[in-house]
């Protein structure tokens, strides 16, 4: 080729042809569609984190020489003196790092420790290591195979334990484990400070995370912590309070040794570590606390910090030892499974590479005779929550409040042009609403508690609640403001219910792949719903994809939270009722971005003080201790506990707490049976508790093949006069207590339970089948007497 | 677009209805028939299949509305008809056929027509009979969907010039091999889903392993 031709040939560019161009204009349209989308992933996603600004900290303190205080003679046999203050001094033994706690307005003595371990007459070896322990480490090793160390024989044995001092109290250090393994190896071995500090009439104890190092191929996954911390010898009477249901006691020493121990998580198990089967209902653990009870002193612990990740346990003598004992464990990690391969048989099991860091905070409050028993254990807890601003006492009123749940808007499958979609139609409009509300003002039921489910986008399924708008055919938003208007007329309130962290699988414009939590082990999306009765499985939609939910990851409830006070704000509606936030607490274990339970509660406090920012009144479901500083109101709270077998009795310790301080309701009464509705007024009456009903305008049969067909008795016109009637029933004692404080709770010998409050009333309870006397009184069978009303 | 939905064409296959021997023939020979307008049939036999089950009365209908999605059915429809066609096809063709892919396409979407229109027509009626007048619906129904399916198996023997037996016995090879088609593409998905999932699965061990 000469240079000219070669010239000629460069000159001559095809033109491009049609389709050519027409596919690079695609292909660049998606590049740049696909850039914008990441993009947007990437800052709307992946970089907010906004929920870190409510995240809490703490201090690991710096430790400096122990030196004991020097006292001419010890109130605690052979220890030292290591901190005292106005009312405790705290005496330790630096060669078995036991502490004791010497109570100077009683004498009393309460040790980490049974000082007469030795001597106990059933403890095998291993038992007998336990007893003298601190703590129990359960640990993972590289094959994710558990062991547990406990800190006698794995560290004070070995006299690896070292003390230091710091403000207020001390530190033990425990090196655990052995430094070498059998192969001369790198053994497993943990280093865990474990801080004691006096305050006030309290011992804190705590095990800082931060603190801990592990060492060689171990992993720790939980801590039990002071097992055997004021534990109760079998020669000893008392009981010990456990937070189940309502609250429960245990008797010492009930013989029961063939009953599991009592274990439970405090505010249930996170969603993300429970199993995909229900196979039990139980109801959960509402109150970080437990107590010790003997005659004449009392010993309430309470879990300040790294409740949301602990659970409580409690055992009996006669089963590994001579001690009645209650302790809380704390879950530093969890374990996950994961099928690969196509593996169907076999799992492997995955851990979470970092422990969580908190400050494992345990409070032992020694409560002197004044405050003995669960009542005392209720009182002091009710007057420290008053102090630390969390209650504050309510204004008496004539009435007690009756709650009804109104279902507005309902999804139902229909057809257009044959093609499936979910469609919402009205089961009660805003003015049907505003029809019921007046229809039990005038059959005398004036202190209403209005909670309004499904008034917007979708209904009772919503969609996340990102940007909400009053359904028009319920009657939109100034139907909505009508209806507010209405009941506050009437004398109540409305409060319109939203749910924040359950997001439906109705809700198109979720991005659940995004803003869902996640499982560890294969990174699932946790996706629930209901339990399947054949199965067992709590996934299932049972035909009804709407009651499917994705668990909301913390990261982004403030963005919802957010905007959803923001909108509401528009609304004039004087409550928000809170379906989930106040019960419902899950973690999100997204690998890449773990945030545990704890900051999973930090944010979810943040979200509330959000809430309260709208200066609407807010009411939670079933609420966990951490709500009751916002709920003005709380539904459904538990009236009983879980009749586990080593439990003795139940106690309405809860509603002892929150009486005068919050209303609250009984769960639906729709659904109680006519046999047991006798026996439920009087669970109402022993604890305070108001009634609380579903009602809808249209008949309950329009939603039998909906969501929400577990709700088969709703229909108002059929509810009215039972609903009216129960309210009476209960209306008729607790009237009389409104506001007031329940001081007084006790179980006579012949099974009445006499309740007390503060303004003179006494309410005593017969739930048996015959009239039994109290006080010299009669209290006729399944009936109540009420004492000192005006 | 004209050309197969021309006026002609809708005649000569209501011509076909009512003269499947004769019409097959021509279809088959001249070219008579249009292929666009039998997947039309075949849409239309999918949509008043849907609407019966949703709208037909509940005295001869126990459906649950909630398990009738259109969408799905259709598709379901039409995936059968392209796996028959094909299956037909691959066994015909070894087997001295003389249709077409074309040819039986028009076969069978012919043969849907009484079907279709047969049960359009027990759908309204069933809006007014009581219970003891199930028989007529019933009767309506059978009358559509079995002469359309002895238009289906004529227009079969004809497009293939077969005999009637050997027409039975390759309908019968037909339906083997149309269950061949569907297990081997229920194994290709597996395989292709097991592929996926190994990948998945060293990605989830190199993050779990580092």
């Amino acid at each position: 080729m000469d240079k000219k031709t070669k010239k000629k040939y460069k000159k001559t560019k095809l033109p491009m042809s049609l389709a050519k161009k027409v596919f690079l204009i695609i292909l660049g349209a998606a590049v740049i569609g696909v850039a914008i989308y990441l993009l947007y992933y990437y800052f709307h996603y992946t970089r907010y984190v906004k929920y870190k600004d409510s995240l809490s900290s703490y201090e690991y303190e710096e430790g400096g020489v122990f030196n004991a205080i020097p006292e001419s003679s010890a109130d605690v046999p052979g220890m030292q003196l290591a901190a005292e203050n106005e009312y405790l001094k705290l005496y330790t033994n630096v060669q078995t790092a036991d502490v004791a706690v010497y109570d100077k307005r009683d004498g009393s003595i309460t040790y980490s420790t049974p000082v007469d371990a030795d001597q106990d007459s059933m403890a095998n070896a291993s038992n007998l290591n336990l007893l003298k322990s601190q703590f129990v480490v359960t640990y993972y090793n590289a094959d994710v195979k558990s062991g547990t160390y406990d800190s006698y024989s794995q560290c004070v044995a070995k006299g690896k334990v070292t003390a230091q001092s710091i403000n207020g109290g001390i530190r033990y250090m425990y090196k655990i484990g052995s430094e070498k393994d059998n192969n001369g190896q790198e053994g497993i071995h943990f280093d865990i400070p474990l801080e004691y500090r006096l305050k006030d009439d309290s011992l804190e104890v705590s095990i800082p995370v931060s603190g801990i190092k592990e060492y060689g191929s171990g992993s720790i996954a939980r801590i039990q912590l002071l097992r055997y911390m004021g534990a109760a010898k079998n020669d000893e009477e008392g009981y010990m309070v456990v937070p189940n249901g309502s609250g429960s006691l245990i008797y010492f020493n009930n013989g029961k040794t063939t009953a599991a121990s009592y274990s439970q998580y405090i505010y249930d198990i996170d969603p993300v570590a429970a199993s995909y089967t229900t196979t039990e209902n139980i109801t959960s653990v509402k109150l970080p606390l437990f107590g010790i009870c003997r005659t004449d002193r009392t010993l309430l612990v309470t879990v300040e910090d790294g409740a949301s990740t602990a659970l409580i346990s409690a055992g009996i003598s006669g089963v590994y030892n001579d001690y009645n004992y209650a302790f809380p464990t704390f879950v530093l990690r969890n374990i996950d499974n994961l099928r690969n391969f196509g593996n169907t048989t076999q799992d492997v099991f995955v851990l979470e590479s970092d422990m969580y860091d908190i400050n494992c905070k345990v409070r032992y409050t020694f409560l002197t005779e004044k405050d003995s028993g669960y009542t005392g254990l209720a009182n002091y807890y009710r007057e420290r929550l008053t102090a630390e601003g969390v209650l504050s006492k309510q204004q008496a009123t004539e009435n007690i409040p009756f709650y009804y749940d109104i279902l507005a808007g309902v999804k139902e499958t229909s057809h257009f042009l044959g093609v499936q979609y979910l469609h919402t139609f009205t089961m009660t409009s805003f003015k049907e609403a505003g029809e019921i509300s007046n229809a039990l003002k005038d059959s005398g039921i004036t202190n209403q508690v209005m909670n309004l489910q499904g008034w917007f986008n979708g209904g009772y399924y919503h969609d996340a609640p990102h940007n909400i708008k009053g359904l028009a055919k319920l009657g939109g938003k100034s139907g909505l403001e009508n209806l507010n208007k209405t009941v506050a007329a009437n004398g109540g309130i409305l409060y319109a219910d939203v749910d924040f962290q359950e997001v439906t699988f109705a809700d198109k414009y979720f991005n659940y792949n995004a803003e869902s939590s996640r499982y560890y082990g294969a990174g699932y999306v946790v996706a629930l719903g209901q339990v399947n009765p054949t199965t067992l499985y709590n996934s299932s939609g049972l035909s009804y994809p709407e009651t499917k939910y994705d668990v909301l990851s913390p990261k982004y409830l403030p963005r919802y939270v957010g905007s959803f006070a923001k909108k509401i704000k528009n609304y004039e509606v004087d409550g928000i009722s809170l379906r989930d936030l106040g019960d419902m607490l899950a973690s999100d274990k997204r690998r890449t971005h773990v945030i545990n339970r704890e900051q999973a509660l930090d944010v979810v406090l943040s979200q509330f003080d959000v809430l309260e920012g709208t200066g609407k009144k807010l009411m939670t479901e079933k609420a966990n201790s951490y709500a009751f500083a916002y709920s003005s109101d709380i539904l459904n709270v538990p009236l009983t506990g879980n009749d586990f077998k080593i439990i003795d009795e139940n106690i309405p310790l809860y509603e002892m707490i929150i009486h005068g301080s919050i209303s609250y309701s009984s769960d639906l009464l729709n659904f109680e049976d006519e046999d047991h509705m006798q026996t439920k007024v009087l669970q109402m009456i022993e604890a305070g508790a108001a009634p609380h009903y579903v009602f809808t305008w249209e008949d309950s049969s329009k939603m039998k093949e909906t969501g929400l067909s577990r709700y088969y008795a709703t229909t108002f016109t059929t509810w009215k006069d039972d609903a009216v009637k129960v309210y009476e029933q209960v209306n008729e004692p607790l009237k009389n207590v409104t506001g007031a404080i329940m001081v007084g709770h006790e179980i006579l010998d012949n099974g009445v339970r006499k309740v007390t409050y503060d303004n003179g009333v006494t309410i005593y309870v017969n739930y048996s089948e015959e009239d039994l006397a109290a006080d010299g009184k009669t209290v006729p069978a399944l009936s109540y007497r009420l004492e000192g009303a005006n | 677009m004209g050309k197969y939905f021309s006026k002609d064409k809708w005649k000569y296959m209501l011509y076909t209805v009512s003269h499947p021997m004769d019409g097959y023939y021509w279809i088959r020979h001249a070219d008579r028939g249009s292929v666009p307008l039998a997947i039309l049939m075949v849409i239309l036999f999918a949509v008043s299949f849907s609407a019966n089950r949703l709208l037909a009365s509940f005295v001869v209908n126990d459906i649950d509305p909630r398990a009738v999605d259109s969408l799905y059915e259709l598709m379901g429809v039409l995936a059968f008809y392209l796996i028959l066609c094909v299956s037909n096809w691959s066994v015909t063709c070894l087997m001295n056929g003389e249709g077409r892919m074309k040819d039986i396409a028009i076969a069978v979407g012919y043969g849907t027509v009484p079907i279709t229109v047969m049960m359009t027509v027990s759908t309204i009626i069933s809006q007014v009979i009581a219970d003891d007048e199930q028989a007529f619906y019933g009767l309506l129904l059978g009358a559509g969907i079995v002469y359309g399916l002895i238009m289906i198996l004529i227009g079969i023997m004809q497009v293939h010039n077969y005999t009637l037996g050997k027409t039975l016995l390759t309908l019968f090879i037909t339906f083997i091999a149309l269950l061949i088609i569907i297990f081997l593409m229920l194994l290709l998905s597996n395989l292709i889903g097991m592929v996926v999932n190994f990948f998945k699965s060293i990605y989830t061990e190199i993050i779990f392993r580092t």
